[in-house]
């Protein structure tokens, strides 16, 4: 009988206008945004590589290059909204990505602006709201039209009939997204510009696994909307104003709270600070600045100047470093509040799976801190000892992202309160089912 | 008429709504196979409760109903096996051909081995055209869906039949085909019980007429004593009677 319940709603749902628009609608924006992220990606790498061979050739400076993400094609995250570029020297501790390299013209310009238009966004949004169009009826519909009380006339146990409900709209949603990142992963490995390592089809499989549980957190919110309220188009009404609250408007909220209750100092407080550090710091610098500007400048003389112009920077440093830290608790606030939103939940767990979130920027900027001191002790290493500087060598610049383990590790957490989000919407709709009143 | 035990039987039946209105008050009444009862009573007499309660789509505030010896509060799910449902409005899946909708209900009634021809004889047997019976539902008119409801209704092979007011909106032939097959099903030892507001057609099709108002079944006769009566005449004098007092 369950799989009765089960095939018959499928075929519903397979009939259904609005499942065919969906699915249209999903399949062609998935594969049109992911056609043009792709394209955006390969001109970025191919800048990012052009840019990388520039920087070589100047070879008194050091300069550190964030290459784009590859899977910033289905995730863009903030990959594309932080800068690209280092230039390290003596005087200033890298604390925030500066500069940008030079803008290559995409192919299709008008359609590079939708790039902000990714797999994540579409899932988050469009395919979210497929879904709601998908459950609203679910029981509302057949009370209205007066099927319900002509199946559960039958021997039929009201569990077994909302389960069946369930493991169908679940499989048709399902389906649906199976179909779409089918064709966006078709797209990534058939290109010959991209390049998938292992770690990133298992991330990739990750995005799946967590784009199927967001969707399932929306089909149970249906299912217990259209359990609750007997008019079809009040229930679609309803879900509709919460999807607006869980989506749009809350995860807004939430920095704007996280604002207040963790309040950052202001640019010009900071300014200020870092001004009293240069104040402390302005004498020497006048000094050393003079002196290497005399053609009796001796390597002493260098090396003092290093020195000062290094203690600066690691002072003003330490501001930005306490900016940084006051900006992280804001920002962890924010992601703790929105946790009550799907969407939020969805966007931070995708946003790390495709290293696209401010973990992977914080990781290379520690890298290119590690980098910039090593380069100042190899400077310094020049006055002090010339045959050890001739035989050093600055290490190439590196830094290690988390590993698969490490990001699944991190992200169980939310992927885990998605599912309870399921959990408790369907344990709602069942007990409600249960006590319906079919009259 | 029939004299075995009863398939329907409402022992005592009140039903309370949350918001205090007494839509049943103690109710008893009983069908046995091959009889065929008819609920008269105006909108809001209670008849629709009745048959909500006998398909435990309610919980009675009170009483007990029984369908085959079987008491539905307690075994719900055993006790529907042995009742078919035809509603007033037969609304079926619109996007599903007239066998898909007969062969789910077939499946949820325990008919699972059914073959596509014993969809059509059943659908032959109601005089749903030929042509209707691979067509979507959606585009079927009234009297067509009821025919499909009563279809369905034949396929569970269920001993009793309860029917919510089914000729309302039909067309006097469409109603009279349908009446036809109730007569049909009331000979192969089915129990029926039926709500209407058709008064000509109770007095036809039933073995025995109950009025409802207010709640309570204020009258019940037998074919055999309406030869002698005049149903309408009863039906409207109970109607423009004073109110009843409230238990």
């Amino acid at each position: 009988m369950f799989k009765t319940i089960v095939v018959r709603e499928i075929l519903e749902y397979l009939k259904s206008a609005r499942f065919a628009l969906g699915l249209i609608i999903t399949v062609v924006l998935i594969a049109a945004s992911t056609l043009i992220n792709v394209e955006d990606y390969v001109l970025r790498h191919q800048d990012f590589l052009d840019a990388k061979k520039e920087l070589q050739a100047e070879s008194r400076r050091v300069n550190i290059l964030r290459g784009p993400q590859v899977l910033s094609i289905l995730v863009r995250g903030k990959d594309k909204d932080l800068g690209e570029l280092v230039r390290v020297w003596v005087g200033d501790v890298p604390s925030e990505l500066s500069g940008t390299m030079d803008v290559r013209k995409p192919k299709f310009p008008s359609l590079a602006r939708l790039s902000a238009v990714d797999f994540a966004f579409l899932v988050r949004v469009v395919m979210s709201l497929m879904v709601i169009f998908l459950a609203y009826g679910a029981v509302a519909e057949e009370k209205a039209g007066g099927t319900l009380k002509l199946v559960l006339a039958n021997a039929l146990p009201r569990d077994k009939l909302l389960l069946g409900k369930l493991v169908s709209g679940l499989a048709v949603v399902l389906g649906a997204l199976a179909v779409a990142s089918l064709l966006a992963v078709i797209f990534l490995m058939l290109h010959p510009a991209v390049s998938l390592s292992g770690s990133d089809i298992l991330r990739i499989a990750g995005m799946m696994a967590v784009s199927a549980l967001y969707l399932s957190v929306f089909y149970a919110l249906g299912l217990f909307v259209s359990v609750k309220v007997d008019r079809p188009a009040v229930a679609l009404m309803v879900l509709l104003q919460a999807w607006v609250f869980l989506v749009v408007l809350y995860p807004n909220l939430s920095v704007t709270l996280a604002e207040r209750l963790v309040p950052l100092p202001s640019e010009q407080t900071v300014a200020a600070e870092k001004a009293a550090v240069e104040d402390r710091f302005r004498k020497d610098i006048q000094e050393v600045n003079e002196k290497l500007g005399q053609a009796t400048s001796t390597a002493e003389d260098r090396l003092r100047f290093n020195k000062v112009w290094s203690q600066n920077a690691e002072e003003i440093h330490k501001v930005d470093s306490e900016f940084s830290r006051l900006q992280t608790r804001q920002m962890k606030s924010a992601e703790l509040i929105s946790s009550l939103s799907p969407a939020s939940l969805y966007d931070q767990v995708m946003n790390r799976l495709a290293r696209t979130d401010i973990r992977e920027y914080e990781l290379f900027m520690e890298g290119a801190v590690r980098l910039w001191r090593s380069y100042v002790e190899r400077l310094n290493l020049r006055y002090t000892d010339p045959d050890a500087y001739k035989k050093s060598q600055l290490p190439d610049f590196g830094y290690a992202s988390d590993s698969t383990a490490q990001t699944i590790a991190a992200v169980w957490p939310q992927a885990l309160v998605l599912f309870l989000f399921s959990l408790v919407f369907f344990t709602l709709a069942y007990t409600g089912f249960l006590k319906k009143d079919l009259r | 008429m029939a004299t075995s035990q009863p398939i329907l039987k409402a022992d005592d039946l009140s039903m309370r709504y949350e918001d205090g209105v007494l839509a049943l008050d103690h109710l008893n009444l009983d069908v046995r196979p091959g009889e065929v009862y008819c609920l008269l009573g105006a909108n809001g007499a209670g008849k629709t409760t009745t048959i909500n309660l006998f398909l435990n789509f309610i919980p009675p505030t009170t009483g007990t109903c029984f369908i085959n010896g079987i008491d539905v509060t307690k075994d719900p799910l055993e006790a529907k096996k042995y009742v078919a449902f035809v509603s007033e409005n037969v609304m079926l899946y619109g996007n599903f051909t007239a066998r898909q909708n007969l062969d789910f209900f077939a499946k949820l009634g325990g008919k699972t081995a059914l073959a596509k021809n014993d969809y059509y004889q059943v659908m032959r047997r109601v005089s749903l055209q030929e042509k209707a019976f691979d067509q979507r539902v959606k585009n079927f008119s009234k009297g067509m869906r009821q025919k499909l409801g009563i279809s369905i209704a034949i396929i569970k092979d269920a001993p009793a039949i309860l029917l919510d007011e089914p000729t309302s909106g039909l067309d006097p032939k469409a109603a009279t085909e349908f009446l036809e097959i109730m007569a049909e099903l009331k000979n192969e030892g089915k129990a029926i019980l039926m709500s209407t507001h058709d008064i000509f057609r109770a007095k036809e099709i039933g073995d025995r007429v109950g009025i409802m108002k207010e709640g309570r079944l204020v009258m019940e006769r037998t074919r055999q004593e309406l030869q002698y009566e005049d149903l309408v005449k009863i039906y409207i004098d109970y109607m423009k009677s004073e109110p009843l007092a409230i238990s």
